[in-house]
């Protein structure tokens, strides 16, 4: 977790099981409690829109309502991740079966206040694969996160040209030889500033599955259980 | 902003293909044998090891390492033979060692096959050779690295 537990110096109380970081941030109080929503937010919140678009529930209101609106009943109590690590689930799978429960209350308010929509059948997800474009978004959502995460890192290391190259070689799949003139730099040189990069976005994508809850030593086989459902 | 930088794309311009590609990055792959050896040259004592290594393999065997390879003096035919006896002494090898002493000697042919000869001497793709070499090229001292690198960049006749 060392790209997102930079500056603490907790003790890991739960070594190599799931919440492990989450939970170390709801240790140090109100702080590391906006610490991990922000985290949850910026992670969870594209495929949980994604998973309410695809589904029934969607005439219940916008999208980003309905997730700010979960967010804003969950997040906050007492106890909430320890039921999650307790579940022993993906955060993901948690969120979302949480979002399910959510919603069907909210079905429930609307019907109190008379605005329900009139659908018999309104709990029936609409997508024949919810999980799997919720799972889907993830990655796509999770991804972007570890992109955002390892530019700002290379950003204040100072290397900024470090991750541009990363991004021609890897996004745009120039070869080494092909960044000599953009960026002024030796085949090897651009070998090495790349596998710099590359070093902090695996770590990157890495903490981000291993605070969903995937188990250290599973890491792997989930980014490929992911690569195959995105490619 | 810099002269490269781009703007973070929305969750939405992540197309499968870009995730799909990233998570591969990600991914930390099987251990291959050059991994073995790369670790090998890194370790405190790598380049005593090195040393030792290419002044007891196969090729040096045959003549002065640097001569042969870096040099070009080794034609294709002989280049060709070290191949084999380097990939025999990779496969017999008695301990870890000598494994990765003959892994050493096999890739340094393969690239002098490609940095004079602009031959692929060995029968594996060539887009794992160039990663294979490259990565090599890293933890090599000078003048190996350039000869290991360029290798690794130089387009073979059957490209």
């Amino acid at each position: 977790m060392s790209a997102m537990s930079a500056g603490n110096e907790n003790q890991d109380v739960f070594p190599n099981t799931m919440g492990t970081w989450i939970h170390q941030r709801l240790g140090e109080g109100s702080t590391g409690r906006e610490v991990v929503n922000e985290h949850v937010m910026s992670v969870y919140a594209h495929p949980l829109r994604v998973y309410f678009l695809g589904s029934s529930f969607r005439s219940l209101g916008e999208p980003e309502d309905m997730v700010a609106g979960f967010f804003a009943s969950r997040l906050e109590r007492d106890g909430y991740f320890d039921q999650w690590r307790d579940s022993g689930i993906r955060l993901r799978r948690w969120l979302m079966n949480g979002f399910l429960f959510f919603l069907k209350e909210e079905i429930r308010r609307q019907h109190r206040d008379g605005s329900a929509a009139a659908d018999d059948d309104l709990e029936i997800p609409m997508n024949e694969s919810p999980d799997a474009d919720f799972d889907r978004a993830w990655a796509q959502s999770m991804v972007r996160e570890a992109w955002i995460e390892a530019a700002r890192r290379c950003e204040a290391d100072g290397l900024g040209d470090h991750w541009q190259l990363f991004i021609r070689h890897h996004v745009d799949g120039l070869a080494y030889k092909d960044l000599v003139g953009e960026f002024d730099v030796t085949p090897s040189q651009a070998a090495v500033m790349v596998r710099t990069a590359t070093v902090r976005f695996k770590q990157a994508v890495r903490d981000r599955v291993q605070i969903d809850g995937v188990p250290e030593d599973e890491v792997d086989n989930e980014l490929r259980r992911l690569m195959e459902m995105t490619s | 902003m810099n002269r490269h930088e781009r703007t973070v794309p929305e969750p939405e311009t992540f197309d499968p293909r870009m995730v799909s590609g990233l998570l591969r990055v990600a991914c930390t792959p099987p251990r291959r044998p050059v991994d073995h050896l790369i670790d090998r040259l890194q370790q405190p004592d790598g380049p005593t090891w090195f040393a030792s290594a290419l002044s007891s393999g196969v090729v040096a065997r045959a003549g002065q390492p640097a001569a042969l390879l870096i040099d070009g003096e080794a034609d294709p035919a002989m280049l060709d033979l070290l191949k084999d006896r380097a990939k025999a002494a990779f496969g017999k090898a008695a301990d870890g060692d000598a494994r990765l002493r003959g892994l050493l000697h096999y890739l340094f042919v393969i690239a002098a096959g490609l940095d004079h000869h602009a031959t692929l001497l060995s029968s594996q793709p060539r887009g794992e050779i160039s990663a294979v070499l490259l990565e090599l090229a890293l933890v090599l001292p000078t003048p190996w690295n350039d000869f290991v690198a360029e290798a690794a960049m130089t387009r073979s006749r059957s490209d």
